[in-house]
C-alpha cells in the first residue's frame, strides 16, 4: 500500500483532530451541557432568569445588560440558546437578532421575550413576561430537547 | 391602606435584596417623572417595572404600577398623582418589610 503524502497525512491529522475536538463538544452537548445567553437590559430580569435556571443542572448561563457587551462575547462564546428581550435599550431586539445570526449564530435559537405579546407575533420562540419559574424552566428544556447540536467547531475552523 | 405581606419565592433569596434597592431607585426616578409631567417616560419605566414585579412575587406593586401606567396612557395628571401617593405608601410597606425587618 503506498504511503500517503505528508500533505495529506498533515491534512488526516488536522482533520482528525477538528473531528476529535467537534465530538468532545458535541458528546458534552449530548450529555446536557448547554451555553445560554440571556440578553435584557434589565439586570432584574436577567438576575431572575440565572437564578431559575441554575438549577438546569449542566448548563453555563451568559447574561448581559448591554447590548454591545452581547455582541461581542457571543461571536466567541456561541451559546447553544439565546433569550432575547425585545425591547433594549438601543438596538431593538430584532434587529439585534439579525446581527446574531450573522455572527455565528445563525442555527442558535433565540427565544424572545417581551411583556407585551403583540411583539411576539411570527416569533418561532417566544416567552412573554412577566417570566414564572416552571413555565420559563419547561419552555427552555423543551427548547433544548428540539435542538441539535450545530457544530460549533466546523464554524470556527471554516 | 393595607397590602398584602409580599411572599417571595425562598430560590430568590439571593436576590431578593438587589430587586428591593432597585425597585426603590426606580420609584425615585418614576416620581420625579411624573412630577414633570413626562407621560413619555413613564410609560416607558412602567414598562420596565411590570416585566419583573409579578415574577418577584410582588403582586401589589404589579396592580399599581399598572395604574400608573394607564393614567400615563390617557394623560391623566390627577389620576397619576393619586396613584403615585398608593405607590408611596406601597414602597414604604416594601421598606417595612424587606429593609427594617431585613
Amino acid at each position: 500500500m503506498k504511503r500517503p503524502s505528508s500533505e495529506v497525512l498533515s491534512l488526516m491529522h488536522n482533520n482528525s483532530l477538528l473531528e476529535k475536538e467537534a465530538w468532545s463538544r458535541k458528546d458534552l452537548f449530548d450529555q446536557g451541557y448547554k451555553k445560554i445567553a440571556v440578553i435584557d437590559d434589565c439586570p432584574k430580569t436577567t438576575s431572575l432568569i440565572r437564578t431559575y435556571l441554575r438549577e438546569m443542572t449542566m448548563s453555563e448561563i451568559l447574561t448581559f445588560n448591554d447590548e454591545f457587551d452581547a455582541l461581542r462575547s457571543i461571536a466567541s462564546e456561541r451559546p447553544d440558546l439565546i433569550l432575547l428581550d425585545i425591547q433594549l435599550q438601543f438596538i431593538d431586539g430584532r434587529k439585534l437578532s439579525h446581527i446574531l445570526k450573522e455572527i455565528n449564530c445563525d442555527q442558535t435559537p433565540i427565544i424572545f421575550m417581551s411583556l407585551d405579546h403583540r411583539l411576539l407575533r411570527n416569533s418561532q420562540y417566544s416567552l412573554q413576561k412577566p417570566l414564572k419559574k416552571d413555565g420559563l424552566q419547561k419552555y427552555l428544556e423543551q427548547v433544548l430537547s428540539e435542538t441539535r447540536y450545530h457544530g460549533r467547531t466546523s464554524t470556527k475552523a471554516s | 391602606m393595607n397590602f398584602k405581606p409580599i411572599l417571595v419565592d425562598p430560590d430568590l433569596n439571593d436576590i431578593i435584596d438587589g430587586f428591593v434597592q432597585n425597585t426603590i431607585e426606580d420609584y425615585k426616578t418614576l416620581r420625579n417623572h411624573i412630577e414633570k409631567r413626562d407621560y413619555n417616560q413613564v410609560r416607558k419605566l412602567c414598562h420596565r417595572i411590570l416585566g419583573t414585579a409579578i415574577s418577584y412575587g410582588f403582586n401589589d406593586l404589579d396592580t399599581i404600577v399598572k395604574l400608573i401606567q394607564k393614567a400615563a396612557v390617557e394623560e391623566i395628571a390627577p389620576d397619576l398623582d393619586q396613584h403615585l401617593a398608593i405607590l408611596t405608601s406601597h414602597i414604604d410597606f416594601i421598606k417595612e418589610q424587606f429593609l427594617l425587618n431585613g
